[in-house]
């Protein structure tokens, strides 16, 4: 059940102050990966690129967006989802050196991003963890698609589970929902 | 004074509804100024309209002037010319909107009393329109009727079917002032006032219906030495209460129709968005002041046409500033912004 008007104004009063705390994650691989995969995007947009160009270069920033507001697992998948552009010669061949030199870049980032956990879990887990530590409760603002991910962050034996109440993901949901202390959000603000 | 919410625990009257009842006791302080517009937005679903209508409503119990018994005999001989003129001489089924002949709702020709609570008397077209003098039939079983011309004391006691009666005199639907009197602190209700309908005061429901509108205000059950009373029954909304004065008209935002044919409501509060929107397009409330009360927590687009419509009517409106700082601290969570007609 939703909270009642009066609860909802309770609460407010009791929190006559919010704050915004803002975690900025880099890692050199997901840097690389990123600054090779807009060059190789912004190229492919372009007109001249034709309609194979752009439809990839749509599937691209779909995975990218996606790397960039989901705590996705650094794993094969990521090498696999930019290896749709196919041999790095033949990149070369259809849309020129410097998009060829780019996907360089990108395949380098895809590989180098596996050595280690993608930080962006690691600190989810860490947040959460202090956030359930303090008594303190909380919301994932994400899409409903995007909330195997966050869930596979916490499935170590003797450690809570994240519930399906614990998210929102439409007006309508946020609306329903009964008065929280944290809103997590990944992604742009 | 004591209120539930949702069936939880009596907790004595809470900040936010205070605020909203005062600011609807308020609101008609300055009765002949210019227009007013004022737009409500609060933290999540609520029955803040329902509040700032009884505060309005408890407003009018104050006003002597404020009742429909003057000017009743003139209301019953429109309602007669528009039967006998236009509505029994038309075989289309009732849609005003379509045929564009003017009225807002059907007239039957029949007209019920307290009096008579299992009778209707039937308008006459024998009703003299130059004189001034309203005729109706009373039947008494199939063969026997008798032709009354009602003098207008005596046709106070009668109103048109479907809608509110315009004086109640019986004891079990008067209102009560024990009540309405513990909302605001020194309102000197009019006795009269307490068993006299009103429609100057008028509430537009939500788009999801009438039932959703009244559910959300069931919802909120105010108590005190005088026994329990849900906020819809305090209303007096005609459809709402099983008899006695009506004080609060109903605006359905869905069929665009009011629930009585009535003069223009000097006020209307209009509960959700689209509710508010649909107000503030209808040509028979452009003169009527508007409070619209709309919740943040619905969609973007929703919002975004809200702001709009407030932006457009910068052209002729300024912010009522003198208004807005004389209001009461303004809880924690409620925004409110009050324009006023340029004179």
């Amino acid at each position: 059940m939703s909270a009642t008007t009066t609860q909802i104004f309770d609460f407010l009063s009791g929190h006559p102050e919010y704050s915004m705390e803002r975690i900025e994650i880099a890692t050199p691989g997901f840097s690389m990966l990123r600054r090779g995969l807009r060059a190789v995007i912004l190229r492919l947009r372009e007109e001249a690129a034709g309609h194979e160009g752009n439809e990839l270069a749509y599937r691209l920033r779909a995975s990218l967006f996606e790397w960039l507001t989901v705590p996705v697992p650094f794993d094969g998948a990521i090498f696999e989802a930019v290896k749709i552009l196919g041999d790095q010669e033949l990149v070369g061949r259809k849309w020129g050196t410097d998009v060829r030199a780019a996907y360089v870049m990108v395949c380098d980032g895809a590989q180098a991003v596996q050595q280690e956990e993608n930080p962006a879990r690691i600190q989810l887990r860490d947040v959460i963890r202090e956030l359930r530590s303090r008594n303190r409760t909380f919301k994932i603002y994400s899409h409903r698609r995007a909330r195997p991910h966050f869930s596979s962050l916490f499935v170590a034996p003797g450690e809570p589970a994240l519930l399906e109440s614990d998210f929102l993901s439409s007006v309508r949901e946020y609306r329903e929902a009964e008065t929280f202390d944290t809103l997590l959000k990944m992604g742009p603000l | 004074m004591l209120f539930s919410e949702h069936d939880s625990e009596k907790k004595p009257l809470q900040p936010w509804m205070d605020f909203l009842i005062k600011f609807g006791y308020g609101w008609r302080c300055k009765a002949a100024g210019p227009r007013r517009i004022a737009l409500v937005s609060m933290p999540c679903d609520s029955a803040a309209a329902g509040l700032i209508a009884l505060g309005a409503m408890v407003r009018d119990l104050t006003f002597s002037e404020a009742n429909d018994v003057d000017g009743h005999y003139d209301k019953l001989l429109r309602y007669a010319r528009q039967y006998l003129k236009s509505c029994s001489r038309c075989d289309a089924v009732c849609d005003p909107v379509k045929k564009q002949c003017g009225y807002s709702k059907q007239a039957t020709g029949r007209l019920r009393s307290p009096l008579l609570p299992r009778q209707t008397v039937e308008i006459s077209d024998k009703t003299d329109f130059e004189g001034g003098q309203i005729k109706w039939i009373q039947r008494d079983g199939r063969r026997n009727h008798a032709l009354v011309t009602p003098f207008p004391e005596h046709a106070k006691n009668y109103h048109v079917e479907d809608e509110p009666p315009v004086i109640w005199n019986q004891p079990d639907g008067e209102l009560l002032s024990d009540i309405y009197r513990p909302f605001i602190a020194g309102a000197d209700i009019h006795p009269a006032n307490l068993h006299r309908s009103y429609s100057g005061l008028c509430i537009a429901g939500r788009a999801a219906g009438e039932v959703a509108s009244r559910e959300v205000c069931s919802r909120i059950i105010f108590s005190n030495g005088a026994g329990e009373f849900g906020l819809d029954k305090l209303l007096t909304v005609h459809e709402w209460v099983d008899c006695g004065v009506s004080r609060v008209a109903y605006f359905n935002p869905r069929t665009g129709r009011m629930d009585r044919n009535a003069a223009v409501p000097h006020m209307v509060v209009a509960d959700g968005d689209a509710s508010f929107l649909k107000v503030a397009d209808c040509p028979e409330f452009q003169q009527s002041d508007l409070v619209g009360v709309i919740q943040r927590t619905v969609e973007r687009d929703s919002l975004e046409a809200v702001g709009a419509k407030m932006t457009s009517w910068r052209q002729w409106y300024d912010f009522d500033e003198e208004m807005l700082y004389g209001l009461p601290p303004v809880p924690r969570g409620i925004s409110i912004s009050i324009l006023r007609r340029r004179t």
